[in-house]
């Protein structure tokens, strides 16, 4: 623009054209074609040329202001500095903005203002010295960077009050950003923290793990629901859930991670005292059913202890003749296994009644439902009751508690005993499908008189019962159990009469 | 002692039947054993059975009713009722529908063995009870009609004054009789008419 000059000094010159050669032609045309102001002042600073697109940007016409001084294009306090810097510049030559350029704000006609960039060149005609300022509106670059930092701001915010740790890394494993939560939780300082290792907060046992979270990242993965270990500033661990996302540069480049990780130790805690609560709950419910079924498992002890005592008896007898040794020994034989068999069902009682904790491991459905069998069966046999059981092969292993999915299987099996206990026809059929790959499934019928509506709907809530003897809470810590090996359990009347009992769990003999 | 005389097990749990049978053949008894009641009165055992020892529990027909069935069908050989812990109430029904003896579960074999023998000698007893009564039924059919009404007098404790005048005969006449019938009877006393008069009767 040094090399742009004015055409005149007047106004007339330029804006009348008259009498303009081909050069004043292009130079006006390059002054109202400009998408910058551009103004031409004075050595004392008055306005000698105003284009176009200075008339938009600050609402005057240029006849309002040529002739005034420029520095009613300026708020305070640029307007009172003006003629300062002017004659600065004019007693020391020292240049303050002049061949430079800088950002200053613009005063519109209606009084408000405006960022502009504003660079000036200073040329003579005649000796005479002049200013050439060309201004560039940044009302609409500040605007978006205005809203730019606002919403970083709110990002920031945001970032800064969220209740899970946030922070990010870059593919050395060095913290980037460290949120407030991070400084909470894990005890260190951003100032701590930014340029060191994550490796600071991550227990020796997990770098590895660290290693291939990153190795994963760098492949443009994500990663979510990761739980591990962290350890705080004062060596106490702390466990979090993982979510992991790359980041990239302008270029698509992935450089670095940004981590997400939510504090669970709390929730780990809640969830394991609610599995206590439920395991207590589930061992009180053993106890009463066992207590109703003490006189029948007393009566299924006494056999084997009986045929062991006879078997005993028997070879002392033997032996005190001559010759019964020979006899004797196949009855000793006899009686070791009676006592076998006695053993056995003191094991499965001890097992059943015992308190532990809940306890999955993979299982066979089929092994389940014939230990079940075993001590829920006690006594039925006697009552007349025929049972059926009818096991599927080559059905998927579970993941389940034993001793609790054998508690849902006596308590059905001995409500199926009673509902039957005043009828002509007594038969309990227990069997096992495969409803689906991914699902193995167990009934349990009987040929009682079914059940009413209104029983059916409340079957499953707590303290609701039809018997004279128990909690009413059989059923419901049944559901409860289903429902913690993430499975479901229901009733159906089927065609021929009775009750049937079905739950269904997931297959699958990992966690 | 227990040479052609049959024990009879009746448990529906093949262990404690099977072991109750070694018990009882290593004591030289001769048995059989019976999986159910129902097996039980179907074979001809039934008619046989000098002791019957029955699992009071077992499906189908239990211990009990087979007692009732044996009542009704006029069986009289002695019954040993094993029972369980907590059966006490059925083993009181048992005695009252005439078992000889309730043993409970686990029990001594010696206690099982003492029992069985006494059922034996109970029935062994009442086996010959029942052939002294046949035979003395024999002996009541020697009689004439007037002789029958003489011996009625004399087992009712009348005197021979008091026989002839209900039977409104003279007390020779009573005299008479009554020494045809101890000569009937081949006994010499009184005492020995009266005990073969209430032996006929006894099984009626």
């Amino acid at each position: 623009m040094r090399e742009a000059r004015p055409a005149g000094k007047g106004q007339s010159n330029v804006k009348s054209g008259a009498g303009a050669n081909r050069h004043d032609v292009l130079l006006r045309a390059l002054l109202e074609t400009a998408v910058d102001g551009i103004v031409v002042i004075g050595e004392l600073g008055a306005v000698q040329i105003f284009n176009s697109a200075c008339e938009r940007l600050f609402g005057y016409d240029s006849g309002e202001v040529e002739g005034r001084n420029v520095s009613m294009l300026m708020p305070e306090p640029y307007r009172s500095a003006h003629d300062g810097y002017i004659a600065h510049f004019r007693d020391t030559g020292e240049k303050r903005i002049i061949g430079i350029g800088r950002e200053v704000r613009g005063l519109r006609k209606d009084g408000s203002d405006f960022p502009m960039y504003l660079s000036v060149g200073e040329g003579h005609i005649d000796g005479e010295r002049f200013f050439v300022g060309i201004i560039h509106d940044l009302s609409a670059i500040r605007e978006e960077q205005h809203r730019r930092q606002a919403a970083d701001r709110h990002l920031a915010a945001i970032v800064e009050s969220s209740d899970d740790i946030i922070l990010s890394m870059d593919l050395a494993g060095r913290v980037t950003t460290w949120n407030e939560a991070a400084t909470r939780i894990y005890g260190y300082g951003p100032h701590e923290m930014i340029g060191e290792l994550i490796d600071r907060i991550i227990p020796a046992d997990r770098r590895n793990e660290e290693q291939e979270i990153l190795d994963l990242i760098c492949k443009g993965k994500k990663i979510s629901h990761y739980e591990t270990a962290r350890l705080r500033k004062d060596g106490s661990e702390v466990l979090v859930s993982l979510a992991l996302s790359p980041i990239f540069d302008a270029g698509g480049r992935i450089i670095g991670a940004a981590k997400i990780a939510r504090d669970v130790t709390e929730e780990r805690r809640r969830e394991a005292e609610t599995a206590r609560l439920r395991a207590a709950l589930a061992h009180a419910a053993r106890l009463d059913a066992m207590g109703q079924l003490s006189a029948s498992l007393a009566h299924e002890l006494n056999q084997p202890l009986a045929a062991t005592m006879n078997y005993a008896n028997a070879a002392r007898r033997l032996l005190a003749t001559k010759g019964g040794g020979e006899k004797a020994a196949p009855l000793l034989d006899k009686a070791v296994a009676q006592v076998v068999r006695a053993g056995q069902i003191i094991q499965r009682l001890r097992s059943f009644v015992e308190k532990r904790e809940f306890a999955r491991a993979r299982e066979d459905i089929n092994d389940i439902v014939r230990e079940a069998v075993a001590l829920g069966y006690v006594g039925m046999a006697d009552d007349g009751v025929v049972l059926r059981t009818e096991l599927a092969d080559g059905l998927p292993p579970i993941y389940a508690d034993r001793v609790q999915i054998q508690q849902v299987l006596v308590n059905l099996l001995r409500n199926a005993g009673e509902a039957m206990r005043d009828r002509p026809v007594r038969l309990l059929s227990v069997s096992t499908y495969g409803p689906g790959e991914a699902l193995v499934g167990v009934t349990v019928a009987d040929s009682g008189p079914g059940l009413p509506q209104e029983v059916a709907e409340q079957l499953f809530k707590p303290f609701v019962t039809t018997k004279e003897q128990g909690m009413g809470v059989g059923l419901s810590i049944c559901r409860t159990i289903v429902e913690a090996h993430q499975g479901r359990i229901w009733t159906s009347a089927p065609a021929g009469g009775g009750t049937a009992f079905h739950f269904e769990l997931p297959a699958g003999g990992e966690p | 002692m227990s040479d052609a005389q049959l024990v009879c097990v009746v448990d529906d749990d093949e262990s404690v039947r099977l072991s109750l049978r070694a018990l009882l053949e290593a004591s030289a008894y001769t048995v059989n054993d019976f999986d159910s009641a129902l097996r039980f009165l179907a074979s001809d055992a039934l008619g046989r059975c000098d002791c019957l020892v029955v699992d009071v529990r077992m499906p189908e027909m239990n211990g009990l009713a087979l007692q009732e069935e044996l009542n009704r069908r006029g069986r009289v050989f002695p019954v040993i009722v094993i029972t369980g812990h907590g059966d006490v109430p059925l083993a009181v029904r048992a005695m009252k529908a005439g078992a000889l003896d309730f043993i409970e579960k686990p029990f001594d074999g010696e206690v099982m063995l003492a029992s069985v023998g006494r059922a034996l000698e109970v029935s062994r007893a009442t086996r010959d009870e029942a052939a002294e009564a046949r035979a003395a039924k024999d002996l009541l059919d020697l009689l004439t009609p007037r002789e029958r009404n003489v011996l009625e007098q004399l087992v009712a404790g009348r005197s021979n004054k008091v026989a002839a005048y209900e039977l409104g005969i003279s007390p020779r006449t009573v005299e008479i009789h009554r020494a045809r019938i101890m000569d009937k009877f081949n006994v010499r006393s009184l005492s020995e008419v009266v005990r073969i008069a209430l032996t006929a009767t006894r099984f009626g």
